[in-house]
């Protein structure tokens, strides 16, 4: 046998103090020091529910003690209908020893709740997974704030429209002449007001914008657009501006049509928003915007011959309440949240969005769109509802009706045409959809139906309903090849349990 | 015949302001300081367009509207619908229930006579 007396502690002959404790003793000792002292709950529990041990933490959140450990298990203390989900997890972590994170709301000895959050893993002895270990933290207060920062958006924005609603219109009654007429004085005074009020209208709208964006409460809807179109729309909107500034206006397209899935509205707005900074700071030339399809981007660039931001300020450009180019005098002032909520539109498109600059000669912001294929338009458009179906724990359903024959309907009638069918049928169908939350969305070929808390045999009805709506149309366009619809639907979790799965499965 | 507009808000000074600027443009307005009084004063005054906050306290602008659309002896009145809550993404909800516009607060006197002329037609 190996001697092992070296391990023992003697002490150290050069200074005569004990010697220091080894490696492994201290790295215990920052486990149990970490077990003891943390704030996080930590719990180690057999995958049938026995507790094995909880820290102090785990104790003083939950009010149990000691004793009261003996007789429960973990699931005494999870919430009745976080249990299911629970189990499986624990199932899941203790097969394959993935850890995997968890969301579920714990019942204090009081009969408080507790909302935490964390991750399961395995503890692994001798190669061989003996029990699990979780390690949570209380996300109770961080729910409430949140549910807070919500409601506070929705009042600041009633609260505050209603009174400068009252401001503005009166205001406005007074220059009209409506309460007796003003002097040329009184009425520059006026206007001086009104401007003013619109801008704190535009500050709060903004403010509302960001607050909502930060909240993750803005989600993006993707169409099949041309982009070219919807840029060239913005453009003509600036039309009057340009005029009024002596400014020239130009939209530079590499070609006439580029088809990507965006939120057009959102698009409309990051460009409102740019073309408008670019007349703002510009006093003589011109706003041009580029626009071209690149391999798995479409870039868009709006250049002007303003008066550029310093090298200094550049990086800072996309933040909150930053204006660089302002002037002292009148003129038309910003809100300095502009480019931040562009930003933040681009990052939901998954874009990119970068801004060069030089003094004098002109700034050029340019962001870049993904483009995304039908399969991955779906995923995304899935993703988001499924995200809302867990936190809810319910299920959800999704139809696809896919155009069997597209190809030769295609050539049959032209590309516009048949694409004017898919998206005569998608209208269709959003219009029958019955509750706010159901969508339908297309891509070049397919309609894909998205139910959210919608078990398969409901789904099924909807189906049928859809199905002879959409045959009622299709029989009265009476097209000539027939037009042939397939149809599948798919349940989640009932018979996919992943995102993935469920895109194959309405793909098979 | 002027046209009548029944304006339907809990918030006094809005009425005031609304009232004296579509009397200025000779329309007839009478107000509803309330949903319940609203619902009461579209009967008994036959009004050609109600102007329906959505926010009020007790009874709020969706049910009006609702039972607006639901009564044979108002259902055919347009409504538009008066909010100072989020825009954008609503405006099709308010179509939905029955709503034949909406208008945003704050609002310019332009939005406001236009949206009216946008479903009463032609001029006062």
């Amino acid at each position: 046998m190996k001697k092992t007396s070296k391990k023992k502690s003697r002490p150290s002959p050069k200074t005569g103090f004990p010697r220091r404790p080894g490696r492994a003793i201290l790295a215990r000792k920052k486990c149990d020091d970490l077990f003891e002292l943390t704030n996080d709950l930590i719990q180690i529990f057999k995958p049938e529910g026995t507790l094995l041990d909880v820290n102090p933490s785990w104790k003083k959140v939950l009010d149990y003690s000691e004793e009261d450990l003996t007789t429960l298990t973990i699931f005494n203390i999870i919430h009745p209908r976080d249990k299911q989900e629970s189990e499986e997890v624990f199932r899941a972590v203790f097969r394959d020893g993935k850890p995997r994170k968890l969301s579920v709301t714990l019942i204090k000895k009081t009969g408080g709740e507790v909302l935490i959050e964390g991750t399961v893993s395995s503890v692994v002895c001798k190669g061989r997974p003996t029990a699990l270990r979780g390690i949570f933290w209380d996300v109770t207060r961080h729910k409430e704030y949140e549910e807070l920062k919500d409601e506070f958006i929705s009042t600041v924005s009633h609260e505050l429209r209603t009174p400068l609603t009252v401001v503005r219109e009166g205001v406005s009654q007074m220059r009209d002449g409506l309460a007796g007429e003003m002097t040329p004085d009184q009425n520059a005074l006026l206007d001086m007001v009104l401007q003013n009020v619109d801008r704190l209208a535009r500050i709060i709208e903004e403010l509302l914008d960001v607050s909502k964006l930060e909240a993750g409460q803005v989600r993006i809807q993707r169409t099949l657009s041309n982009i070219v179109d919807v840029v060239r729309g913005v453009v003509e909107n600036f039309r009057p501006v340009a005029r009024r500034k002596n400014l020239e206006i130009h939209l530079l397209p590499e070609k006439e049509k580029i088809d990507i899935y965006i939120d057009r509205e959102k698009i409309v707005q990051v460009l409102t928003n740019l073309i408008n900074n670019a007349f703002k700071f510009t006093i003589e030339g011109h706003v041009k915007i580029h626009l071209r399809e690149l391999e798995d981007f479409v870039e868009c660039k709006v250049a002007d011959t303003g008066r550029g931001i310093s090298k200094l300020d550049l990086p800072k450009a996309f933040e909150k309440f930053r204006q660089f180019a302002k002037v002292v005098g009148p003129g038309e002032k910003g809100t300095g949240l502009g480019l931040s909520i562009c930003k933040k539109l681009i990052q939901l498109h998954h874009g990119q969005v970068t801004i060069e600059s030089l003094p004098m000669k002109g700034t050029v912001v340019t962001f870049l769109l993904p483009k995304y294929t039908p399969r991955e338009l779906f995923k995304e458009s899935i993703t988001l509802a499924l995200n809302k179906c867990q936190e809810d724990k319910s299920p959800l359903s999704v139809i696809i009706f896919d155009l069997v024959n597209f190809d030769v309907l295609k050539k049959d009638l032209g590309e516009k045409r048949a694409g004017w069918i898919v998206s005569r049928m998608e209208r269709l169908l959003n219009e029958s959809l019955r509750r706010a939350a159901d969508v339908a969305i297309k891509d070049s070929k397919a309609i894909l139906v998205i139910l959210p808390d919608t078990k398969k045999e409901n789904a099924y009805i909807v189906l049928g309903r859809l199905y002879q709506l959409l045959q009622e149309y299709l029989s009265r366009e009476q097209r000539s090849p027939k037009i042939e619809i397939h149809s599948s639907v798919a349940c989640f979790p009932e018979e996919a349990d992943t995102i993935e799965k469920l895109l194959d499965q309405i793909y098979d | 015949m002027a046209k009548k507009i029944l304006v339907i808000d809990d918030e006094p000074d809005i009425l005031t302001m609304v009232a004296k600027r579509l009397d200025a443009n000779r329309y007839t307005v009478v107000t509803a300081g309330s949903g319940e009084e609203g619902l009461a004063k579209a009967k008994q005054e036959c009004p050609d367009l109600v102007f329906l906050d959505y926010i009020m306290p007790g009874m709020t602008g969706d049910e009006v509207l609702c039972r607006l659309k639901q009564d044979p002896e108002t259902k055919k009145i347009p409504v538009i619908i008066f909010t100072a809550a989020t825009k954008k993404m609503k405006v099709g909800e308010f179509q939905a229930l029955g709503a034949a516009g909406c208008l945003f607060k704050p609002f310019t006197s332009d939005g406001l006579l236009g949206r009216i002329r946008e479903v009463l037609g032609g001029e006062a």
